[in-house]
């Protein structure tokens, strides 16, 4: 599902922020990758989505080597991938309802469907009686599982999750923490980055663990 | 079609969001495109004036003395029978000094003393349209004085060529001014629609992440500077048909006075459509150059 070969990713001259990244993620699996801050987390995850390019060595995404993929066809590769963004990245004039809607108009999806499927995935992260609100009138809980529902609402394979919990209390981060729980268990290949123990303990599953750009946990 | 009823919705809720700025742009798209406008009317009527004026061009061939009735007579038919001739009459030595005497009007007391007519006998020739270029007349000129019996000829090449140089002025005038005024009616839509894409960076940013396509993101835009044109340019044709009714009317009253009988033409419909295009080309290259430089 997600293969890594020596990958090699800087910023500037003497700013290496990857550094010899070799593992695979199976179909289905949740991963997390954990490690402090700067040690490349975030950057791995920009890669996996297309939002980077590596310096050198191969990411290869259900088959696709991204390294070579053209501009054009990012937007289909990033169609494939749920992204999950810690700051959540709605669109603040539109309801809750067509925050979701909007990544499945982008598909040129009938209006029957769209409505059928936002509803769908708005209740099953328990936001279908706020489907009219703004996000502003939300809590941060809530617009996180509001950016739950749209990253899963195009049926993605993959779900890349970047610091979800980053701005949530404990409560509100268990909830999201179950939400990809489920997700997964639906057979969606979860990654999750973070710095949070107290998720790493709640998941109990493989953890990789980045310092300084380099694996030095996890790794298979 | 679903996402064309998406992108209209997008253009217009942005329109309605920047009501104001919206207002402006259109405003002066109107103002800039009506200027171009003026001239293109300008053009069209005097190439119209011009058009007519050429129908009256006359070739004067002014006949040797001493010539027989039969000459003349086999002249006149050697002239109908020249290609682009369209009409020949026959003026006397007595008629021209008619008409001399005539236009002198009240100082007819010059001629006194005129001993023999000194006025030679003439041709006049009407041309057809096709020969009335300036061009045309020379050629035709050169040819028709090899007739045997022609002294000399006369016509008006300079007058001819003075109103094609004017109307050439005005042509190419007309288009650098289109092109200047063009210009800047796509800087003030793109400076328009840069305002939106600006404020609506935050939103460009999650659609780009969500996996929508160039297209998906760039298409609202480009529709809302088509239609800030096409309003611009609906409201200049506007303001520049009250304005030919006004100049028009003012005509009138002129006519009535000096007894002519001049009337102004509007843009001609394939042009005004050709108008509202170019409107809607200066607002999608507008917004094509804002969108690329923010995205």
């Amino acid at each position: 599902m997600i293969q890594l070969f020596h990958v090699y990713k800087s910023y500037g001259r003497h700013r290496a922020a990857l550094e010899d990244i070799t593992f695979r993620i199976e179909k289905g699996e949740f991963a997390l990758l954990t490690g402090p801050s700067g040690a490349g987390k975030t950057t791995l995850l920009k890669l996996l989505f297309g939002l980077e390019r590596p310096d050198s060595g191969q990411v290869v995404i259900q088959n696709r080597n991204i390294a070579r993929l053209k501009e054009s066809s990012l937007p289909y590769l990033r169609r494939s991938i749920g992204f999950i963004f810690q700051d959540f990245k709605l669109l603040q004039k539109k309801t809750v309802f067509d925050n979701v809607a909007v990544a499945l108009q982008i598909t040129a999806a009938s209006p029957t469907e769209i409505r059928r499927r936002v509803l769908e995935v708005l209740e099953s992260v328990g936001l279908e009686h706020k489907r009219e609100l703004l996000p502003v009138m939300l809590s941060a809980g809530e617009q996180q599982r509001l950016c739950v529902a749209r990253s899963i609402v195009g049926h993605p394979t993959i779900v890349l999750a970047d610091e979800p919990t980053g701005n949530l209390d404990a409560d509100q981060a268990a909830d999201i923490v179950d939400l990809l729980k489920a997700i997964n268990a639906k057979g969606t290949t979860v990654v999750v980055a973070t710095h949070h123990r107290e998720i790493v303990s709640r998941v109990q599953r493989r953890v990789i663990v980045l310092k300084q750009g380099k694996i030095v946990e996890g790794n298979r | 079609m679903r996402q064309g009823r998406y992108f209209v919705q997008e253009a217009f809720s942005s329109l309605r969001g920047n009501a104001s700025s919206a207002a402006i742009a259109t405003a002066a798209i109107a103002f800039t495109m009506m200027l171009f406008g003026l001239f293109l009317l300008l053009y069209f009527n005097l190439d119209a004036m011009v058009g007519a004026l050429r129908q009256e061009i006359k070739v004067i061939l002014y006949l040797q003395d001493g010539l027989s009735e039969k000459e003349i007579a086999s002249l006149q038919e050697k002239l109908r029978e020249q290609p682009g001739v369209s009409n020949v009459s026959y003026i006397s030595k007595e008629k021209a000094l008619d008409d001399f005497r005539q236009s002198l009007e009240g100082k007819e007391i010059l001629l006194k003393g005129l001993g023999e007519n000194p006025l030679p006998a003439s041709f006049e020739l009407t041309l057809e349209k096709t020969f009335q270029s300036s061009e045309a007349i020379q050629r035709a000129a050169q040819q028709l004085k090899t007739l045997k019996g022609i002294e000399d000829i006369q016509y008006g090449r300079e007058w001819v060529e003075n109103v094609n140089a004017v109307l050439e002025i005005l042509r190419v005038g007309s288009t650098l001014i289109g092109l200047i005024l063009g210009l800047a009616a796509v800087v003030i839509i793109s400076s328009t629609i840069g305002l939106t894409v600006w404020s609506r960076l935050a939103d460009i940013e999650v659609l780009r992440l969500i996996g929508a396509t160039r297209m998906y993101i760039q298409m609202p835009f480009l529709l809302e500077g088509a239609f800030l044109g096409l309003i611009g340019g609906a409201l200049s044709l506007l303001l520049l048909r009250l304005f030919y009714e006004l100049a028009k009317s003012r005509l009138a009253e002129t006519s009535g006075f000096l007894g002519n009988s001049m009337t102004l033409m509007f843009l001609p419909a394939t042009w005004t459509m050709l108008f509202l295009a170019a409107g809607v080309g200066c607002g999608c290259a507008g917004s094509l150059i804002s969108i690329r430089r923010f995205l």
